[in-house]
C-alpha cells in the first residue's frame, strides 16, 4: 500500500526538536562517544590479544599455516598435490623440499636448506623482507639470524661459505652461496631455514631430476597452477620407477606440504578429511598425515585459548550497561521536558509511532555524530592499551600484532547503536503513549502533573528525604551508575594486591633460572643441550647457591605383563581417542617386547624438590645407584595402580647394549620443571642419580640445568648467564625470576591500567547522571523552591537540602559499591572482611572525597544557575 | 445534514462515593455548516463534551461521530490520523508548536499528510486573519491574539468537517477576542466551516448559529439564531 | 555462453515476478478506486463512508473524496433553500399585487362608465392593467414551474371538456373580434393531463391564434387521438409567422417585430411550452406567413 509521505515532516521536526536542546545534544554525543570509544577500546584489544598470541603460537610451533604434512617421499608429495589442487575448501598451499643440511659450528643450530615456492616460506615465518627467494642455483636465503652468527653483513649479493650435507652420511661438502634474500630471525629460534633454488635441489637430490615433482619447485611460484600446466605427470609415470619410495630412506630430499583453508573454522575436521582423501592418513614425519597447527587450535580453544568470551562478553555488557544507564537518563530527561510539545504534535495530528520515530530519529543524529568521533579514537586508545594488554606470564616480549580493521569499527558502531536503541526505549514509549488530554492539561495548568503535596517538612534534611522518595526511580539509576564505578574501583584494589609475587612464582618457576632447549613443539626439543662445558661454567657460577641438572635419555625395559596389561587398558580406553603415533609406538612396543621409557638423571638440588606420597627416602640411599625413583603418573593411572610395585625389579637395556637391574625405591611426584615435557602414554620416566646416568649413558649432556641465586644475587646471576652461556649459544631458553619479576609488574600494572581507566569513563558516567539528576530535580521544582524562598527559607538551607539529596544518592552508591565487592572478594578469594577493608580504605578514602565534592558542588551549581531568574518570574511559571 | 453527532454521551471520573459525571447523557447533532456554541460555567462538563467530540477522549459510555465517523471504534493512532484530516482544534492556550515559526505551524497537519496545501487556499487564510506579515515568526515573539489567529489558521487549512475552538478568546482582552470571534464567524462563511466553539462568555456566544446550554454534564436548555429559547430538548 | 542466459533467465524471472507483483497490486488499487467512486456515484453521497483510515493515502484520497461529496451535499442543499426564497418571494409578490390590480380595473371601470370622462385614455389604461394582471400571473405560474415546486397532477382527463373550457373561454374574445371559434374533438379522447395547468396552455395558444387573425378571420380547435399521443391542433387564419421566427416564438417574451404594434408581453406561448413539456407533452409550431399557422400540442395519452 502507497503510503502518505511524510517522512520528511518527520525529520524536520527532529531537527527542530535537536535545535531547541542544544545542551542536551552535546551531553548525548559526548555519551554515545564515551560509549563508542568503550566499544572500540575493548574490541580493538580483545582482538589484539587474540590475534598476538595466536602469532605467539605460530611462531612457537614455527608453521603459520592450518595444517602441515612433513617428510613425505616422492610419490606421496604426488599424491597430496593432485588432492589439495581440486580440494574445496583449501584456499592454497605450499610445498619446499629438504635439498640439504648445513654444518656448521658457528650457527649453534642445525640450517636446514630447503627448496620451496613462497607458500612454505610464508608457512615457515620465513619470507625474504629483502630481496627475494632464490631463482639461481647458487644462491641462498637466511635469516639475519644466520647472517649474524657466521659474520657477514647484511647485503644482497654477499657470498656465503656453508658445508652442506646431502645425504644421511654423505660427506660435507663446501659451498659458496650468494646472499639473496633475508629476513629478520628471532634469537630464541632453535632453527633456521634456508631457501636455495629448485636447481639446486634437483641437482643435489638425485630423485628430483628424473621427477615430476621438481617441475612444482620453480621458486616463488609454485602453485596449484603452475602444475597443472606442467602436469605431464601422472602417478603412473612415477610408480613406474623412476621415483620409488625406497628412494628416501632419511629427510633428505622429501617433501613439506603446507595447507592454508579458506576459513578457519573446523581446522581438525578438515585436516582429517584431507588425510581421508589424500590417504596420506599413516605418512608424514610422525606418522599421523596431515597436522592441524596447534596455533589455531589453541587460539580456538576458549579454555585454553587468549580470550575467553564469556569475559569479553561481561565487558561488553558492562560498556552497554553504563551506555545504556546515562543515555537513558539524558533522553527521558529531555523528552519529559519537551513532554508538552510532543503533547501538543499528538493532538495536531502526528500519531504515537511517528513521535517514537521523531524522538530515534533525534537519537540517530546524534549516533551520526558521536560514533565517528567515538571510533577511531577509539581505536587509537585500543591500539595504546595493546602492548600493555599483551604482556604475557610465559612468554617473553611477543610481538604485539595491532588491529585496526573495518569489521571492529562496524561491530562497535553496531553496539553503539544497540545501545542508544535500548536507551532511547523508555523515551520512545512515554511519547508513543502519551495521551493527547493529558498533554492538554499540561498545556494549561503549568508544568507539573504531580498533585500539590500536602505536608512540607520543614528541616533541610526532611525535605530532601521527601524528594528522594518521591524521585526513587531517577535515583536508583544515579546510585546504581555511581555504584558501578566505584564497584570496578575497590575490586581492583583488592584483586590486584591479592596477587603476591611469591604466589605467582611459584606456578611458573621452580628455581630463579632454567636453562634448556624444549621449544613447546617435541619434534624441535634438545635433549642434549647442557654441555659438559655449559655445566662447567653453571657449577664455576660464584652467584648461584646451588645448581641442578636433568638428564634425559630414550632408554627401554622388558615389557613384563603386568605392564601389558596396564597399558593396552589405557589404549583400549574407548573414552580416550589417541592419535595413530601413540598407537603405533605401542604396537611396536608389543612387537619388540620392549617399552621405550625415559631414563632420567637427577642431581641432589631437583631430589630434594621431589614430593613424596609415601615414605621419603634420603639422597644416601638413593644416591647408591642400585635404586631407581619412578615418577607418579599423574592422568592415566588410576590411584592403584602402578607400573611397578616396591621393591620389584626394574630391568633396564641400553643403546649401547648393555643393561642393569635395578631395584624399585618407590614413587615419587616430580614437580614440571624437571619432568619430560612432552605427551606420552606408554611409558615412563624413570629417575636414577646423575652418576648413575653418566655412567650408563654415553652422551654426557643434560637435558636441563637449574640455578638458585644466592638471596640478592638474582640481577648478577642474570647476566652471568648471558655473559658466559648466552653469549656463546643464543639459542638456549632462559626462565629467569628477573623476567618473571617483570612480567608480574607488567600484569599487575595492566590490571591497574585497566581498572583505572574503566573506573574514570564509569565514574564520570555516574557524575553526569548525577548532574542531570539534579538538574531535572531542580528544574521540576522552580516553582516549589521559588514558594519556599519567597515564605523566607533562606538559599543556605535550599542548598543544603539539595546538598542532603545528592549525598543520599551518593553516600547509597559508596556503601552499595563497597558491598557488593566485599561480598564478591569474600566469596571468590576468601579473604576476611577485615583484609578487605583495609585493602579498600584508600580507594574508599579518595573515592569519599570524590563523592562529597560532587554533591557539593553539582547542586550548587545547578542552584546558582536557577538563582539567575527573579523570584517572580519563578513564581509567575 | 448532520456532520457531528453525539448520542447519550456519558463521562465519569473516580469510583464509587466519590465519582463524578463529568457528561451525564448529552445528545447533541451539529448540522453541516452551523456554528454551534456551548455555553457552560466552569466544571459543567464542556470542555470534556469538547475532548471527546475531538476524540482526544473516550466516553464512559455512549457514542460520538463525526462526518459518519464513529469514533468509539478507532484505535488511538487511527483516532489521530482521523482528527489530523477532519477536525481542526483552536484552544484557550493555542497550542501552537513553539519551535516551528507561525508558516510551518499552519502547514503542519497538511504536511503530515504528505501534502502541500493550495497556495490560493492558503494566501485566502493567512490574508483573511491578517498572518501575512508574521509568517516567518516564532510563536513566542507573538502576542495572544496572532498567536491565536494562527492557530485558527493551522484549524483551518486541512479544510476540517468540524472546527472545534475551546475557550478560543479565554486568554485575550475584550477588544482581540471580539476580533478572533469575528474571524471565527467569517472563516464559517467563507469557508461553509462547521464550527463547535465551547465558551462560558454568554456574550460571545450570540455570534453563534445555536446556543446550547450545559449545566452539570446535561444540555439543559438550547436557543436557536432567532433566540427563541426552548428548553430541555 | 551459459552464463549469459543464466543470468538473462534470472532478469526475465525477476522480470515476470515483479511484473505480476506490480499488477496485481495495481489492480487491487483499482478495484478499491472504482468501489470508492461507485459508492460515491449511486449512493446518497451521505452514505458514502470511508473504508479505512491509516496513513495511507488511498485513505487520504477516500477522506478528501468524503469531505468534497459532503460539501456538495451542502451546496446542493443551499441552492434548494435559495429557490424557495425566490418563491415564496414571488407568490408573495403575486398576492400582494392582486389586491391593487383588481382595485385598478374596477376604478377605471367606473370611470369608463363616467360618459364625461378620457375615454380613450381609459381604455388604454384598462388594457394596460389586464395586461400586467396576466404578465404577473403567468410570472408566478412560470417561477413555479420553473423551480419545480409546481404541483402538476397528471391524471387521465376527458380532452373534449378541456376543448369544450377554453372554447367558453375565448368565445366572447373571437366574438368581440368577428372571428369565428370552433373546435372537433373526438368522441371519448381522455389523455393524462392536468386540467387546470393545461387550461391555462391550450388557452394561451387560442389567445394567441386570435390576437393575430385579423376579424373575419378563423380559429379552429380540433383534437385527434394518435398512437401515443392525443393531438390538439389550434389553426388558424391569422397573420402567420415567419419561417425564421418560429423556433423562437416559445423564448420567454419574444415578440416578433411584426407584431410589435399589437398588444401582447410574450410571455403566453413560452409558459404554454412550460406546461406542456412539464406533462411529458411537447408543442409543435407551423406556419404559412399570410395565410395563418398552426400550433399542435400532444399530451401523452
Amino acid at each position: 500500500m502507497v503510503k502518505v509521505d511524510n517522512r520528511n515532516v518527520l525529520y524536520f521536526l527532529a531537527r527542530r526538536f535537536l535545535k531547541v536542546n542544544r545542551g542536551r545534544n552535546i551531553l548525548a554525543i559526548i555519551s554515545i562517544f564515551l560509549t563508542t570509544l568503550l566499544f572500540t577500546t575493548l574490541f580493538t584489544g580483545a582482538s589484539s590479544m587474540f590475534l598476538t598470541k595466536l602469532e605467539a603460537d605460530k611462531k612457537l610451533y614455527l608453521t603459520s599455516s592450518h595444517a602441515t604434512i612433513q617428510q613425505l617421499s616422492q610419490t606421496e608429495a604426488l599424491q597430496a598435490e593432485n588432492v589439495l589442487k581440486t580440494c574445496p575448501f583449501v584456499e592454497r598451499y605450499g610445498a619446499d623440499q629438504f635439498a640439504g643440511i648445513a654444518v656448521e659450528e658457528r650457527l649453534h643450530c642445525s640450517l636446514e636448506l630447503h627448496t620451496g615456492d613462497s607458500a612454505s616460506a610464508e608457512n615457515r615465518l620465513a619470507v625474504p623482507t629483502e630481496g627475494s627467494l632464490p631463482t639461481e642455483k647458487n644462491e641462498l636465503a637466511v635469516s639475519t639470524q644466520v647472517l649474524d652468527a657466521l659474520g657477514i653483513p647484511h647485503v644482497l649479493g654477499s657470498e656465503i661459505v656453508l658445508h652442506v650435507s646431502h645425504g644421511e652420511n654423505a660427506p660435507a661438502a663446501t659451498e659458496t652461496f650468494r646472499l639473496c634474500g633475508y629476513w629478520p630471525g628471532d634469537s630464541s629460534d632453535l632453527f633456521q631455514w634456508g631457501w636455495v633454488s629448485g636447481a639446486y635441489a634437483s641437482e643435489h637430490m638425485p630423485m628430483t631430476s628424473h621427477g615430476a615433482v621438481a617441475g612444482n619447485v620453480a621458486p616463488d611460484d609454485i602453485t596449484s597452477d603452475s602444475t597443472a600446466s606442467e602436469g605431464h605427470v601422472t602417478s603412473d609415470t612415477v610408480t613406474n620407477g623412476i621415483v620409488t619410495d625406497n628412494a628416501i630412506d632419511s629427510v633428505f630430499g622429501t617433501w613439506t606440504y603446507c595447507v592454508w583453508y579458506r576459513d578457519v573454522w573446523h581446522i581438525r575436521e578438515k585436516t582429517q578429511e584431507l588425510n581421508t582423501l589424500t590417504g596420506l592418513s599413516g605418512s608424514g614425519r610422525t606418522g599421523d598425515g596431515f597436522r592441524c597447527n596447534p596455533a589455531f587450535l589453541i587460539a580456538f580453544d576458549f579454555q585454553e585459548g587468549s580470550i575467553s568470551p564469556l569475559s569479553i562478553a561481561a565487558l561488553t555488557i558492562l560498556v552497554l550497561l553504563a551506555g545504556y544507564l546515562i543515555i537513558y537518563n539524558i533522553f527521558s530527561i529531555s523528552v519529559k521536558s519537551d513532554i508538552r510539545t510532543y503533547g501538543l504534535l499528538k493532538n495536531v495530528g502526528i500519531t504515537g509511532k511517528q513521535l517514537k520515530k521523531i524522538v530515534r530519529i533525534q537519537a540517530f543524529y546524534l549516533c551520526a555524530l558521536g560514533i565517528p568521533i567515538g571510533i577511531p579514537i577509539g581505536n587509537l586508545a585500543g591500539l595504546i592499551l595493546s602492548p600493555a594488554l599483551n604482556s604475557s606470564l610465559t612468554d617473553q616480549a611477543p610481538t604485539v600484532v595491532f588491529v585496526s580493521h573495518p569489521a571492529i569499527y562496524l561491530l562497535a558502531a553496531l553496539f553503539s547503536l544497540f545501545t542508544v536503541y535500548l536507551s532511547t526505549m523508555q523515551a520512545c514509549r512515554l511519547v508513543q503513549k502519551l495521551s493527547p488530554v493529558e498533554a492538554l492539561r499540561m498545556a494549561e495548568s503549568g508544568k507539573s502533573s504531580h498533585a500539590s503535596r500536602r505536608s512540607f517538612s520543614v528541616s533541610a534534611f526532611g525535605m530532601a528525604m521527601q524528594n528522594i522518595r518521591r524521585t526513587w526511580k531517577k535515583g536508583a539509576i544515579v546510585t546504581l551508575s555511581i555504584a558501578l564505578s566505584l564497584a570496578v574501583l575497590y575490586y581492583v584494589s583488592i584483586a590486584c594486591r591479592n596477587i603476591r609475587f611469591e604466589d605467582f612464582a611459584g606456578i611458573y618457576l621452580d628455581t630463579d633460572f632454567q636453562l634448556d632447549k624444549l621449544p613447546a613443539e617435541g619434534i624441535y626439543a634438545d635433549f642434549q643441550s647442557i654441555t659438559p662445558e655449559v655445566r662447567q661454567a653453571l657449577d664455576a657460577c660464584p652467584y648461584s647457591q646451588c645448581a641442578g641438572y636433568v638428564y634425559l635419555s630414550e632408554e627401554t625395559v622388558p615389557l613384563t605383563d603386568s605392564l601389558e596389561t596396564l597399558f593396552q587398558n589405557l589404549i583400549d580406553d574407548p573414552s580416550a581417542n589417541w592419535e595413530e603415533a601413540t598407537r603405533a609406538n605401542w604396537a611396536q612396543a608389543k612387537e619388540s617386547g620392549l617399552l621405550p621409557v625415559y631414563y632420567m638423571g637427577i642431581s641432589r638440588m631437583v631430589f630434594d624438590a621431589l614430593s613424596w606420597p609415601g615414605e621419603p627416602c634420603s639422597w644416601e640411599e638413593f644416591a647408591s645407584g642400585d635404586r631407581v625413583l619412578i615418577r607418579r603418573p599423574m592422568r592415566y593411572l588410576a590411584e592403584n595402580e602402578h607400573y611397578y610395585a616396591d621393591n620389584d625389579t626394574v630391568n633396564i637395556r641400553f643403546q649401547n647394549g648393555s643393561q642393569k637391574a635395578y631395584t624399585m625405591l618407590g614413587e615419587v611426584s616430580v614437580p614440571y620443571t624437571y619432568t619430560y615435557p612432552y605427551f606420552y602414554l606408554t611409558g615412563m620416566e624413570i629417575l636414577v642419580p646423575e652418576k648413575e646416568y653418566q655412567k650408563h649413558v654415553d652422551d654426557p649432556s643434560a637435558m636441563k640445568a637449574v640455578l638458585d641465586a644466592i638471596p640478592g644475587q638474582e640481577k648478577a646471576l642474570g647476566q652471568y648467564l648471558k655473559d658466559t652461556v648466552l653469549a656463546k649459544d643464543s639459542t638456549f631458553h632462559v626462565s629467569s625470576i628477573l623476567e618473571l619479576q617483570e612480567t608480574y609488574d607488567n600484569y599487575v600494572n595492566r590490571y591497574y591500567l585497566i581498572g583505572g581507566l574503566l573506573c574514570a569513563v564509569l565514574f564520570f558516567i555516574g557524575v553526569m547522571n548525577f548532574f542531570n539528576t539534579t538538574a531535572t530535580s531542580i528544574l521540576s521544582r522552580k516553582k516549589e523552591l521559588a514558594l519556599l524562598e519567597a515564605v523566607g527559607m533562606a538559599d543556605r538551607q535550599i542548598q543544603r537540602m539539595l546538598t542532603w539529596e545528592g549525598c543520599v544518592y551518593l553516600g547509597g552508591a559508596f556503601f552499595l559499591a563497597l558491598l557488593f565487592t566485599c561480598s564478591y572478594c569474600r566469596s571468590t578469594f576468601g579473604l576476611p572482611v577485615y583484609t578487605l577493608l583495609r585493602r579498600t580504605a584508600l580507594p574508599c578514602l579518595l573515592a569519599a572525597a570524590a563523592l562529597l565534592f560532587t554533591a557539593w558542588a553539582i547542586p550548587r551549581r545547578q542552584f546558582q544557575k536557577m538563582q539567575r531568574v527573579s523570584l517572580t518570574d519563578r513564581l509567575r511559571m | 445534514m448532520t456532520i457531528l453527532e453525539t448520542k447519550d454521551l456519558k463521562k465519569t471520573y473516580g469510583k464509587g462515593e466519590t465519582m463524578v459525571h463529568a457528561l451525564d447523557g448529552v445528545s447533541i447533532s451539529v448540522e453541516k455548516g452551523e456554528f454551534v456554541a456551548i455555553v457552560g460555567t466552569s466544571g459543567s462538563g464542556k470542555s470534556t463534551l469538547l475532548h471527546m467530540i475531538g476524540g482526544l477522549d473516550f466516553p464512559t459510555s455512549g457514542r460520538v461521530s463525526v462526518d459518519g465517523q464513529e469514533l468509539g471504534a478507532m484505535s488511538g493512532d487511527q483516532l489521530t490520523i482521523f482528527r489530523r484530516r477532519n477536525i481542526g482544534f483552536v484552544f484557550q492556550s493555542y497550542n501552537l508548536v513553539p519551535m516551528l515559526n507561525v508558516q510551518e505551524n499552519i502547514v503542519l497537519p497538511a504536511n503530515l499528510d504528505g501534502r502541500k496545501p493550495q497556495k490560493e487556499y492558503l494566501d485566502e487564510i493567512v490574508e483573511t486573519l491578517g498572518l501575512s506579515r508574521l509568517l516567518t515568526r516564532l510563536p513566542s515573539a507573538l502576542s495572544g491574539g496572532q498567536q491565536q489567529r494562527t492557530a485558527i489558521a493551522r484549524a483551518l487549512v486541512s479544510k476540517p468537517a468540524v472546527l472545534l475552538a475551546d475557550e478560543p478568546t479565554g486568554n485575550l482582552d475584550s477588544r482581540t477576542s471580539l476580533d478572533v470571534l469575528g474571524l471565527l464567524r467569517t472563516s464559517k462563511e467563507q469557508f461553509h466551516q462547521t464550527i463547535v466553539m465551547i465558551t462560558h462568555d454568554e456574550g460571545l456566544a450570540q455570534t453563534a448559529d445555536r446556543i446550547l446550554h450545559l449545566e452539570d454534564g446535561r444540555i439543559v436548555s438550547w436557543q436557536d439564531k432567532g433566540g427563541v429559547r426552548h428548553g430541555k430538548g | 555462453m551459459k552464463e549469459f542466459f543464466l543470468v538473462a533467465g534470472a532478469f526475465l524471472a525477476a522480470g515476470i515476478f515483479w511484473y505480476i507483483l506490480f499488477y496485481r497490486r495495481e489492480k487491487k488499487l483499482m478495484a478499491r478506486l472504482q468501489n470508492m467512486v461507485d459508492a460515491a456515484s449511486q449512493n446518497e453521497p451521505e452514505h458514502f463512508a470511508r473504508s479505512e483510515i491509516s496513513e495511507s493515502r488511498l485513505s487520504l484520497l477516500e477522506n478528501s473524496m468524503k469531505r468534497f461529496l459532503d460539501d456538495n451535499t451542502l451546496s446542493a442543499e443551499l441552492s434548494g433553500k435559495q429557490k424557495e426564497t425566490v418563491q415564496s418571494l414571488l407568490s408573495d409578490i403575486a398576492h400582494q399585487t392582486l389586491t391593487p390590480i383588481s382595485n385598478l380595473k374596477l376604478y377605471s371601470e367606473l370611470l369608463l362608465e363616467d360618459p364625461r370622462g378620457h375615454q380613450a385614455e381609459l381604455s388604454i389604461l384598462q388594457e394596460e392593467t389586464e395586461k400586467l394582471d396576466f404578465l404577473i400571473q403567468s410570472l408566478v405560474m412560470l417561477s413555479r414551474l420553473e423551480n419545480g415546486i409546481l404541483s402538476m397532477r397528471r391524471e387521465s382527463t376527458s380532452v373534449e371538456t378541456l376543448l369544450q373550457a377554453v372554447y367558453q373561454e375565448y368565445l366572447p374574445a373571437a366574438k368581440a373580434k368577428n372571428i369565428s371559434l370552433q373546435y372537433t374533438c373526438e368522441p371519448e379522447l381522455s389523455a393524462g393531463f392536468d386540467l387546470k395547468w393545461t387550461r391555462e396552455a391550450l388557452g394561451n395558444v387560442v389567445d394567441n391564434a386570435i390576437k393575430y387573425t385579423d376579424s373575419g378571420g378563423q380559429v379552429t380547435i380540433s383534437a385527434k387521438k394518435n398512437t401515443f399521443f392525443a393531438c390538439i391542433e389550434v389553426a388558424d387564419t391569422g397573420i402567420g409567422i415567419e419561417e425564421g421566427e418560429l423556433h423562437q416564438i416559445f423564448s420567454r417574451f419574444y415578440r416578433s417585430f411584426s407584431v410589435a404594434d399589437s398588444p401582447g408581453v410574450g410571455i403566453g406561448l413560452y409558459l404554454a411550452r412550460q406546461i406542456i413539456e412539464a406533462e411529458k407533452g411537447f408543442i409543435h409550431a407551423a406556419s404559412v406567413p399570410g395565410k395563418g399557422s398552426v400550433f399542435t400540442i400532444y399530451l401523452h395519452l
